[in-house]
């Protein structure tokens, strides 16, 4: 036990270190573009930077890496962070039960970073952090980042077990998603006089996963938790 | 210490392990996992360090499963083979990996590793990704000696060796032995050069295992008798050049049988391991 959390603290330590950098050379590189382009620090960032206190300032730019770090700490896991747990000897189980416990620590600590780089101050602190708590600190908005470092994950050792072909087969279906989608509602919407009958059940579908919306993602998550966990105890180490 | 009860492992339909038992009852002993290419060897040897879990029966440590039990894993370390690409930490600089096993093993011997990588003048800022096939092997072996884990897995510690790396890497090992005794298993095609550091030999063939013995046993039962053909022994080997008979024989010889040999202008040698491998691994009379 003890072995395995010095592993995954080491990872996660690695995972912020490359995330600052990440985030903090985006920065500076739109700085340097803004001053470039317009000649001047772009009035807009100097107020928006400079319309909240100083301490909160300091905390936005501090939380930005967190940002990043869900989604690069999932990659890393499936391409690297697993393949080094099995050179060092970790028990396979309690690496899945720590790392669930990490996304759940990695989603929360997103939600408040986005909440904080993307609510403007409102000159109360109270109200500030209270609408940071009503819209991002939710279990909803939670899950879906939860949701989003497994799905990362799942490709990463998609990847790392079936090679190439893992991408490929993440190609197509993110690319059947984004257009089957938007077809079909634009076929269900638009074409009135088609057949009724499909655009009456895919309506009645969308609405059904609507209504029982919470089931439906937790059900996705309970699916994808369970994919995570025969990966980490099934897969083999590669060469 | 360590037992494999009734192990078999299958890629699909390809049967690779049968129903092996082992028991690696000498805690102190180094030995030799024997067997041609595909054989098993290194899938054997993963799945006692966790790498590989879906197998049928179990492997215990000290009569505890080893599957997913931190407490047994951290007693070995498994060294060898090709490391998987997308690792950065292992593909990554030398130094970094030495950190990394420092903050895993407490036995870890920072120190030892990197005075034994000096001598074999690899530096540790260098990448592991782009060392030469025997420098890889060397990190690996370094890193398995330096962890100092009871049960030190080496698979193929001889890959891409030259002759004095070799010998070097031999003695490197023997001396740290020597102050630290452990379990070591070696996985090797290069038989001959490890016969003189062995204390036990496991051979493995067609799914089984053929032999687990002492390697003391095994020299004692391993002989080449020529110009005469003997009877109800374990004949592992039979070639008739004309009027000459070569028999292999792995049995025990009794004096009278010896005596026997040589009153019919027969004549015994004693066969080394080597030897001994390769008749039993190209026939199957054993």
């Amino acid at each position: 036990m003890e072995r395995t959390i010095k592993f995954q603290l080491s990872n996660l330590k690695k995972t912020f270190f490359y995330s600052a950098l990440i985030a903090y050379g985006i920065m500076g590189l739109v700085l340097l573009l803004v001053f470039f382009v317009s000649g001047s620090m772009n009035p807009n960032i100097d107020s928006l930077m400079f319309n909240q206190p100083v301490w909160l300032a300091l905390i936005s730019i501090i939380s930005i890496p967190f940002t990043f770090a869900l989604a690069l700490y999932a990659f890393m896991d499936g391409l690297m962070f697993f393949d080094t747990s099995l050179r060092f000897g970790i028990s396979r189980k309690q690496y899945f039960f720590n790392q669930v416990i990490i996304y759940l620590i990695l989603s929360f600590l997103y939600a408040f970073a986005t909440g904080l780089t993307e609510v403007e101050w409102s000159n109360s602190v109270s109200s500030y952090f209270s609408t940071i708590s009503a819209n991002y600190l939710t279990i909803g908005y939670i899950v879906n980042q939860f949701i989003r470092g497994l799905l990362f994950v799942l490709l990463a050792l998609g990847v790392y077990r079936f090679k190439l072909k893992a991408f490929i087969i993440g190609i197509i279906a993110f690319f059947i998603f984004i257009t089957v989608g938007p077809i079909l509602a634009f076929r269900s919407l638009g074409d009135s006089a088609g057949n009724s009958a499909i655009n009456d059940t895919i309506m009645n579908l969308v609405s059904f996963i609507i209504d029982y919306q919470a089931i439906f993602v937790a059900l996705l998550m309970a699916g994808m938790l369970g994919l995570y966990y025969l990966l980490i105890t099934k897969t083999e180490v590669q060469d | 210490m360590i037992k494999l009860d009734n192990v078999t492992k299958a890629y699909g339909k390809n049967l690779v392990l049968d129903g092996v038992d082992l028991d690696f009852k000498n805690t102190e002993g180094v030995y030799g996992i024997l067997g041609r290419n595909g054989v098993g060897k290194t899938t054997l040897m993963k799945m006692i360090f966790n790498m590989i879990t879906r197998y049928e029966g179990e492997i215990e440590l000290n009569g505890e499963n080893v599957k997913n039990n931190t407490e047994a894993l951290k007693h070995i370390v498994y060294v060898g083979g090709e490391v998987n690409k997308y690792n950065g930490l292992f593909q990554g600089k030398i130094k970094d990996l030495l950190k990394a096993y420092t903050n895993m093993y407490e036995s870890f011997d920072r120190e030892y590793a990197e005075s034994m990588l000096a001598s074999f003048d690899i530096k540790g800022k260098n990448k592991f990704s782009k060392l030469s096939t025997g420098n890889k092997t060397l990190v690996q072996n370094t890193i398995g000696l330096a962890t100092r884990a009871p049960i030190t897995i080496l698979d193929e510690p001889t890959n891409g060796l030259d002759s004095v790396n070799r010998q070097n890497f031999f003695r490197f090992m023997m001396e740290d032995y020597a102050k630290h005794p452990r379990l070591f298993m070696l996985s090797t095609h290069l038989i001959q050069e490890v016969e003189n550091y062995l204390t036990d030999v496991i051979i493995l063939k067609d799914t089984k295992v053929l032999i687990d013995d002492t390697l003391e046993n095994i020299q004692s039962k391993s002989h080449l008798i020529t110009n005469y053909a003997l009877k109800d022994k374990e004949v592992v080997r039979e070639n008739a050049l004309g009027s000459r008979v070569e028999q292999v024989i792995y049995d025990e010889l009794s004096e009278e049988e010896r005596q026997q040999i040589k009153v019919n202008g027969g004549e015994v040698k004693p066969l080394d391991l080597q030897n001994l491998f390769n008749a039993l691994v190209e026939h199957s009379t054993h």
